[in-house]
């Protein structure tokens, strides 16, 4: 099918906006094309569809189509590498105190690590109070900070402080590049902030790596029987 | 379905005649369904926007081309969800959800989707509906709810059947999400969804399990798409 210039930049601009996950009204679309909405509509219309709304869905479905083998990758960097220095500091810290810091209201991620690492005879305790931090009896051990973003949410930056100060080894798992307490930090790991439609998956990857590191986790352990 | 929509009786012939129509997947124009049921353009439009559509083209559209028919998301090449089916059941529970704004939806889950519940609870609320974690439907009685959806998270499937018959003797919908359909909780429910799990897991020869992260992945895309 012939179509001019005008309505191939129309068509790129709509793919544009879906792959953003938006489904662009028409008056938005006219507006971002410089175009009339007629023009749009006899584009529609062109591709042989009964009007705009049409055409959206269909190249909406076309679109998804398209991208049927989305890939996702986990953490940015060399996984493998990640998952056995991991491993190294996990057995490093079995028998000492590790906690992982309360990050948010919710503390979907943090009670994961705590109940996945107990299967396996590593005490972490899910902490948000000094307190649990001040009183040890054993040596510290590893700190998890895991949180996409440290700009936003319901966390206490005067924790991080002082868990830094009590000598603990900082793992962060996060989306951002850097963090203000990067100096302090052991082991940094940069979970890859690749999306579709603008979704966060930050959740889901660090669940997936959680377990990826378990199973790497035992299968060290036990070559070392 | 339509416990908690208020529809005249006009406007209900239009709602079924519409359903009817998106299960034939024959699409009319709203001209065209104004005359054969004899009702004014405007009724037809009026209740699309009843059930949260911006018009009838967009009610037409999202409900037969199963708009959430997505990705199967890969990890590393772990494939997270058989998606050509998953999808559909994407799109129902999106517009289940829709349907039943304004009535409970009660979320449970256990193991290591524990905390799931309160997470998917508080988006739901976040996006204006009446989500509840882990709550029995005794603290519900007597709020005077109209009843809505309960679902039921739980890798195993062999919890919460108890929960679950007394949400459904109470006219609620009940959704379970499980790894295996072939368990008493999918198999009584009236929406399951199978999401692999390993089934090899135990913790000699540890295996990555991503049960939980595809939960996540799951309902992160019935949030996208509500």
């Amino acid at each position: 099918m012939n179509l001019t210039q005008v309505e191939h930049d129309i068509l790129e601009k709509l793919h544009k906006e879906l792959n953003s996950g938006n489904k662009i009204p028409l008056k938005e679309l006219s507006k971002l094309c410089n175009v009339a909405d007629s023009t749009i509509t006899k584009l529609s219309k062109k591709l042989g569809y009964s009007g705009y709304v049409e055409m959206l869905y269909n190249q909406h479905n076309t679109y998804l189509r398209e991208h049927n083998e989305f890939k996702l990758d986990l953490i940015d960097g060399d996984l493998q590498q990640t998952l056995e220095q991991l491993c190294l500091i996990l057995k490093d810290n079995c028998n000492k105190k590790n906690i992982v810091i309360k990050m948010d209201d919710v503390s979907l991620i943090e009670n994961y690590l705590v109940r996945k690492l107990g299967f396996f005879d590593i005490p972490v305790i899910l902490t948000y109070d000094y307190l649990t931090v001040d009183t040890i009896s054993k040596k510290p051990g590893v700190a998890f900070i895991i949180k996409d973003r440290f700009t936003h949410g319901h966390y206490d930056p005067n924790m991080i402080k002082h868990v830094i100060k009590k000598g603990y080894y900082i793992v962060v798992m996060t989306y951002d590049d850097s963090v203000y307490f990067h100096d302090y930090v052991d082991m940094f790991i940069k979970i890859n902030n690749e999306s579709f439609q603008n979704i966060n998956f930050f959740n889901s990857k660090i669940l997936a790596l959680l377990e990826m590191m378990l199973s790497e986790y035992e299968k060290v352990t036990r070559d070392d029987e | 379905m339509m416990n908690d929509l208020k529809l005249g009786s006009r406007e209900e012939i239009v709602y079924n005649y519409l359903i009817d129509l998106i299960n034939n997947k024959e699409k009319q124009t709203v001209n065209q369904i104004s005359q054969t049921l004899s009702v004014a353009p405007s009724t037809v439009i009026k209740v699309t926007k009843k059930l949260g559509y911006s018009g009838w083209n967009d009610m037409f559209y999202q409900s037969v081309n199963n708009h959430a028919s997505v990705v199967p998301l890969d990890f590393n090449n772990f494939k997270f969800l058989d998606f050509s089916e998953s999808s559909e059941k994407i799109s129902l529970i999106c517009e289940m959800i829709k349907k039943y704004r304004g009535a409970p939806i009660v979320i449970f889950s256990i193991g290591d989707t524990e905390l799931v519940a309160t997470w998917l609870a508080k988006k739901l609320l976040n996006k204006g509906y009446l989500a509840f974690a882990n709550t029995y439907y005794l603290s519900l009685k007597n709020c005077n709810f109209q009843p809505g959806i309960s679902i039921f998270i739980c890798e195993s499937g062999m919890s919460y059947i108890d929960i679950k018959n007394e949400y459904v003797e109470h006219d609620y919908l009940s959704v379970s999400i499980t790894s295996n359909q072939k368990t008493p909780l999918a198999m009584q429910s009236h929406i399951s969804v199978e999401i692999k799990n390993n089934k090899n897991k135990t913790i000699k020869q540890y295996e990555p399990d991503y049960f939980a992260s595809r939960v996540l992945i799951f309902f992160e895309l019935v949030l996208k798409y509500l």
